[in-house]
């Protein structure tokens, strides 16, 4: 978090229509959009290339006017002007090869830094069904690598390329002033050679992709094992390993094999070759017959020497520009994401708080063709009650909260909230009125200050410090080396389990719900801990509905009723003493509970 | 993975490096030296190709001499001229073209071949390597440092081509005319200004690019993994925003590093286009019969070669740099000799009698700061020992001793009647169950990750074990029950899924002996019982340890051992132990009691949660005449209370006294 910083320009969220999503037509479109998102910037740079490829030949030219004016004029004023022309040249390619570059340069990081705020901005608006299913790492990878290989792709590729063909018209331009022969070479050659370059690029390509998803797969192989080396080593796996392993490596390394024989020869050079050398040889005649073509035999032959420069530069830019479209596939895969449940609230529906919520014959599953998470779930909630929730693992009770947050719709079935239905309200108007405490708390890197104000946008001073107070997570806090301003570490490391909840019920208390929604099976260190824990808790839960998945025998007491889930519907509902007497589930779960357990 | 597809990799900050650079080549030699014919070859071919590209220039002088200065020109001298320079221009590509093939397939083998080493030799390492290193930093010993070694041999074949051509130019340019040569020179100056400029300005921006690119990953990562807490608490905006202030700050330095490049090089044709112009004027200045037009303009294509290898060779130094420091890292790890090893004269263990047991054993990690001291004690066949203590008593230690993760500094181990350290590490290590605190689970289906246990047993016999210990149910509430994939460790499921499946995966390679380090987490009721149910399953006939963290577990086994700062300070059973009141009654009071239902009345009994709130007055200081509100508080409580007190700034404590003291 580095709230401190701030940029001249503020950040202003993109509202529907300005989500890339919508505003380009394809990944292609979204690649391509480099060229008008900046466009004076482009126009310019590529305006003045148009200067700088003429300039570039223009040294090559003057050269062959020096060696005229030296045969003709012998050491002369008029031979060192040209000369020291062939500086001033130079000079003024300089500055416009920079004004070409630089504005292109800049073109493309501004490209870059939007389309990786476009990627985050467009996968935070996915819901959690995409969330759950995709590994953040591999976001990570999109956001970071591949958009900066789009860019590479834009600049220097795109750049080099129009270069290049910009370079190879000016050269037949310059032949056809002096000579049609020569001309026609270019003329037939040229093309050949681009078709080569395309073609060669094509070829390469894939190997090259293939390259790096063998790469990413030994990378990945070797991480596992060496994370689960413990494992491994207990379960005497290491020869299974280091087969994998080796198998990964070999072909890896057959890969790069293949990939040197293929492109060490780069076939389309020879053409370069065969114009040049044919060129110098007709030169070489013609001037053997008319002295008077010394100019244009040294400067044909200068030009085409500086031409070799694409033997290396082109097939790079092409295989960039494919690797940056392949990459910008990728990325607009994921960014199209269709949710199999869209939303369709509208702004300005909002809950009303002051009724219960309802359930009504509620299905949810995670996904097509997956287990039912929930199974036709019937219940009202009423205002301000305390409800239980327990069951088995996957008997659906995590499911139930997300719900509840909008974190997910029914698959069928309606939810409302005080007669408004949940899937007509704006998940942000939902969230509003509902806050989570999780079993695995998230912190972010931030100091402790931060972490609790995060429920809060304007939270002031003393309602974070009162907060922390109420979640007993104050005494602890100042005594970190920096109180409340100490970084607590990324994702909250340097926090231990009990203090991480603190924080988290911290937030809560500060976000103020109307529902509180607790995930509470907390990890126990010590008696002290638990006793902070039970008292935050309690200050929590006051004043709002709350529903809590919780095994603590002294909330199930407690709460005005418990819904007992198994196998993803509701088994029975009631208080402690009559579930106690109609279910016996819950009288077998209840003497598993490790406080019933540990007492006998 | 890095991420360094950000600004240039070569400009890298080149870590320190431990050995000679003598010492690094060899041991690369070692690598290369297997394929010194093609090495050779290349070598050879690098020669010729850069022979021929020296002399191509030569031919064009000569074509151009023959053909101006000649009075009648000889065509034949002059097709001649234009086959050999053709001849000269296919060579050098063919010359070329098998180097790249030759050296990607030394590359491709070598890589191999090193990574091969590098990963057998991490797969042997003492486990206390791995516990010393991050999982990532071993990955990247295999995978990113071996391809820098890559990098850094086509990086040198560069190089050394480039810099044959340039001394090989130079020749020519003495041999043409000693005064071109002399301006060619002039261009050493400025190639040397450019490097320092790199090197000084140029490193420095390339730093805080990196930087801050790492700062906007570090923040994307946070922000991508903490998705669903955004979004509970409608903090998505925010998260965008502050991504976009850093993306913001990454681009102004991006822009300086744009500008920096886009500088130097059009810089360097300048400088280049300065010497073709000075070596024009000088070569007219000369008299004709001292320098021919061929010569002249040989001069000016040799003196335009002359800079741009100056460049590269200071772009490629710190490349070249950080290649030796990842030939030094992968060095670190192939010297690495593992502590623990078999011995020759091993044998396979027996496992007819499975009593551990512990003579004097002594542990330290560092020299001189026992963990261990003096632990002696024998755990019986088939008895079940848990293990208890303070955090740092050495109960982590202990279990990875008798899985001979590491050797005692001090005493001996015994299974039965055979000393640790006299059986193969594959038998002992085979019979020996681990159950560590954090369940690894590998990224593939639920079924193939039991399977691990023991790779040989069919589905049906693995569906039957699951149904005996109770993990049946639970997995089939996976989404897509046995077959469900697992990411990132088993992300989605609750710790007691994860747990059962690691009992399971126990369960089949059927461990003699068994070592668990209970996580501390406590699982939701459900889960705790089924768990109960399978480790009694796995516990049955097998001599075990636990390292307790459940009043479940420590009720449920036949003796206790109570660690204090390494030292074995109790060992009997909770009865016993308890009766002793020592520190296993203090501790069994602090961290296991209230588990149980007796803690539970108590708390029942105890006011509300205003207790919070009035307790701070509770001050020693005050006269307190609260007190009598809380009799039944603990000590414990009180002294809580009173900490709490101490740690509030004197405006908090003045308020809160006010509050309540009105």
């Amino acid at each position: 978090m580095h709230a401190t910083q701030s940029s001249s320009i503020e950040y202003q969220r993109p509202d529907e229509a300005q989500l890339p999503t919508n505003k380009y037509r394809s990944a292609t479109h979204w690649y391509l959009s480099f060229f008008w998102r900046s466009p004076g910037l482009v126009i310019l740079s590529l305006g003045v290339s148009l200067i700088s490829t003429l300039l570039t030949l223009a040294p090559s030219l003057l050269l062959g006017m020096a060696f005229v004016t030296l045969k003709n004029d012998g050491f002369s004023t008029g031979f060192v002007l040209i000369c020291l022309s062939i500086i001033g040249t130079a000079l003024l390619n300089f500055v416009f090869t920079f004004i070409t570059n630089y504005a292109w340069t800049i073109a493309a990081f501004r490209f870059e830094r939007d389309a990786r705020q476009e990627f985050f901005d467009t996968v935070q608006n996915h819901s959690m069904g995409f969330h759950d299913s995709i590994d953040s790492s591999s976001l990570l990878s999109m956001a970071m690598n591949e958009v900066s290989q789009m860019r590479m792709g834009v600049n220097p590729s795109m750049r080099m390329m129009t270069s290049s063909v910009l370079s190879l018209l000016f050269t037949m331009i310059f032949f056809l002033s002096f000579n049609f022969s020569y001309f026609l070479i270019l003329a037939i050659g040229f093309p050949i050679y681009l078709i080569m370059v395309v073609r060669y690029a094509a070829v390469i390509g894939p190997i090259r992709e293939e390259l790096a998803q063998r790469l990413a797969v030994v990378t990945r192989d070797t991480q596992e094992i060496f994370r689960g080396i413990e494992v491994v080593r207990s379960f005497n796996q290491e020869d299974r390993e280091n087969s994998r392993f080796i198998k990964g490596s070999d072909n890896y390394a057959d890969i790069v094999t293949k990939e040197g024989r293929l492109s060490a020869f780069f076939w389309p050079a020879l053409v370069l070759i065969a114009i040049t050398a044919i060129i110098f040889g007709l030169g070489l005649v013609n001037l053997a017959n008319d002295p008077d073509t010394l100019d244009q035999f040294i400067s044909s032959v200068a030009i085409l020497l500086s031409l070799q420069f694409m033997n290396f530069m082109l097939p790079m830019s092409i295989l960039n520009v494919r690797a940056g479209k392949t990459n910008a596939d990728r990325i607009w895969e994921k960014m199209t994401w269709q949710d199999p449940v869209p939303d369709l609230a509208q702004e300005g529906i909002l809950p009303n708080w002051n009724g219960d919520i309802l359930f009504d014959h509620v299905d949810f599953q995670y996904g097509q063709n997956l287990k039912y998470a929930l199974k036709d779930i019937s219940i009202t909630i009423p205002k301000g009650s305390r409800v239980a929730v327990i069951g088995g693992p996957g008997s659906g009770k995590s499911t139930f909260l997300k719900l509840l947050l909008r974190l997910y719709d029914p698959s069928s079935g309606t939810i409302t909230i005080g007669g408004v239905s949940m899937t007509d309200i704006p998940a942000k108007d939902v969230r509003k009125g509902v806050t989570m405490v999780e079993q695995e708390v998230f912190l972010f890197s931030a100091s402790a200050r931060e972490n609790i104000a995060f429920a809060k946008e304007n939270a002031t001073e003393s309602e974070i410090t009162e907060a922390a107070l109420n979640a007993q997570a104050d005494v602890f806090i100042n005594k970190l080396p920096e109180q409340f301003d100490t970084k607590i570490g990324e994702r909250g490391s340097k926090l231990s389990g009990g203090q991480r909840q603190r924080i988290a019920i911290a937030r809560a208390i500060l976000a103020d719900p109307k529902v509180l929604l607790l995930d509470d099976s907390v990890s126990a260190i010590d008696s002290k801990t638990e006793l902070l824990l039970r008292r935050a808790l309690d200050k929590l839960m006051e004043n709002r509905t709350s529903i809590v998945v919780t095994q603590r025998l002294r909330t199930l007491l407690e709460s005005d009723f418990i819904i007992l889930f198994d196998k993803g519907e509701i088994s029975a509902t009631g208080t402690h003493e009559q579930l106690l007497e109609i279910s016996e589930q819950y009288k077998t779960i209840f003497k598993a509970l490790p406080e019933v357990v540990g007492g006998n | 993975m890095s991420h360094g597809r950000g600004p240039g990799r070569f400009m890298m900050e080149s870590a320190k490096k431990t050995r000679s650079t003598k010492q690094l080549l060899g041991r690369l030699w070692v690598y290369l030296g297997k394929f010194w014919p093609w090495v050779l070859f290349s070598g050879l071919l690098i020669l010729v190709s850069t022979l021929g590209q020296i002399i191509s220039p030569l031919i064009i002088s000569q074509g151009l001499d023959a053909a101006v200065a000649t009075a009648s020109p000889d065509i034949e001298f002059l097709t001649t001229l234009f086959v050999i320079f053709l001849a000269l221009s296919l060579f050098v590509w063919v010359a070329n073209a098998f180097n790249t093939f030759i050296l990607a397939r030394v590359k491709a083998n070598m890589l191999h071949d090193v990574r091969k080493d590098v990963f057998n030799h991490l797969v042997k390492a003492d486990m206390s390597y791995h516990k010393k290193e991050q999982s990532g930093n071993i990955t990247s010993r295999v995978t990113s440092d071996t391809d820098e070694l890559t990098t850094g041999l086509t990086v040198f074949t560069q190089v050394s081509s480039q810099l044959l051509l340039t001394v090989g130019t130079f020749i020519l340019l003495v041999m043409t005319t000693w005064i071109i040569a002399g301006i060619a020179l002039l261009a050493i100056p400025f190639a040397y200004f450019l490097a320092r400029f790199l090197g000084g300005y140029g490193r420095r921006i390339m730093y805080q690019t990196r930087k801050s690119y790492g700062e906007v990953s570090g923040q994307m990562a946070e922000s991508l993994a903490g998705v669903s807490i955004a979004k509970s608490f409608n903090r998505e905006e925010w998260a965008s925003s502050i991504l976009y202030d850093l993306n913001m700050k990454t681009y102004g330095y991006y822009k300086q590093l744009g500008a920096l490049f886009n500088f130097l090089f059009p810089a360097v044709s300048v400088v280049s286009m300065v010497l073709v112009s000075f070596t024009l004027i000088v070569g007219g200045w000369l008299p004709a019969n001292a320098i021919s037009f061929g010569e002249i303009y040989l001069g000016t294509i040799l003196v335009e070669r002359f800079l741009r290898p100056i460049l590269h060779l200071s772009m490629f130094y710190p490349q070249l740099q950080s290649s030796l420091a990842a030939m030094d890292r992968v060095t670190d790890v192939l010297e690495q000799v593992p502590n623990v090893k078999t011995k020759h004269d091993a044998t396979k263990i027996s496992l007819e009698d499975t009593s551990v047991k512990f003579d004097n054993v002594a542990y330290e990690y560092v020299k001189d700061t026992p963990v261990l001291e003096n632990v002696s004690f024998t755990v019986k066949q088939g008895e079940k020992i848990a293990i208890v203590g303070h955090t740092g008593a050495g109960k982590t230690t202990l279990a990875a001793l008798i899985t001979r993760f590491y050797d005692p500094t001090n005493g001996n181990i015994f299974i039965g009647n055979q000393n640790l350290k006299d059986v193969t590490l594959n038998s002992l290590q085979r019979s020996i169950g681990l159950i560590p605190q954090e369940p690894y689970l590998f990224a593939d289906t639920v079924l193939e990750n039991i399977r691990y246990g023991n790779p040989e047993i069919s589905d049906g016999e693995l569906y039957e074990l699951c149904k005996l210990i109770g993990a049946d149910d639970f997995i089939d509430a996976l989404p897509n029950g046995y077959d469900t994939v697992l990411q990132e460790s088993g992300k989605g499921l609750s710790s007691g899924q994860r747990q059962i499946i690691t009992i399971a995966r126990t369960m089949l390679a059927d461990p003699k002996i068994l070592v668990l380090d209970e996580a501390t987490s406590r699982l939701d009721a459900y889960s705790e019982s089924l768990v109960q149910l399978a480790q009694q399953a796995l516990f049955k006939g097998r001599t075990t340890f636990v390292i307790a963290h459940r009043l479940t577990t420590i009720r449920d086994v036949d003796r206790i051992a109570v660690f204090e700062k390494g030292i074995l300070v109790e060992l009997g059973t909770h009865e016993e132990l308890l009766a002793k009141d020592g520190v296993y009654s203090e501790l069994y009071y602090t961290y296991y009691r209230h588990q149980g239902i007796e803690e539970l009345k108590d708390v029942r009994k105890a006011p509300d949660s205003s207790v919070i709130s009035s307790s701070s007055s509770i001050m020693p200081e005050s006269g307190s005449p609260m007190m009598h509100g809380h009799a039944n508080m603990s000590t414990e409580d009180r002294t809580l209370m009173k900490e709490r007190f101490e740690n509030m700034s004197p405006e908090e404590r003045k308020k809160l006294r006010e509050k309540f003291h009105p």
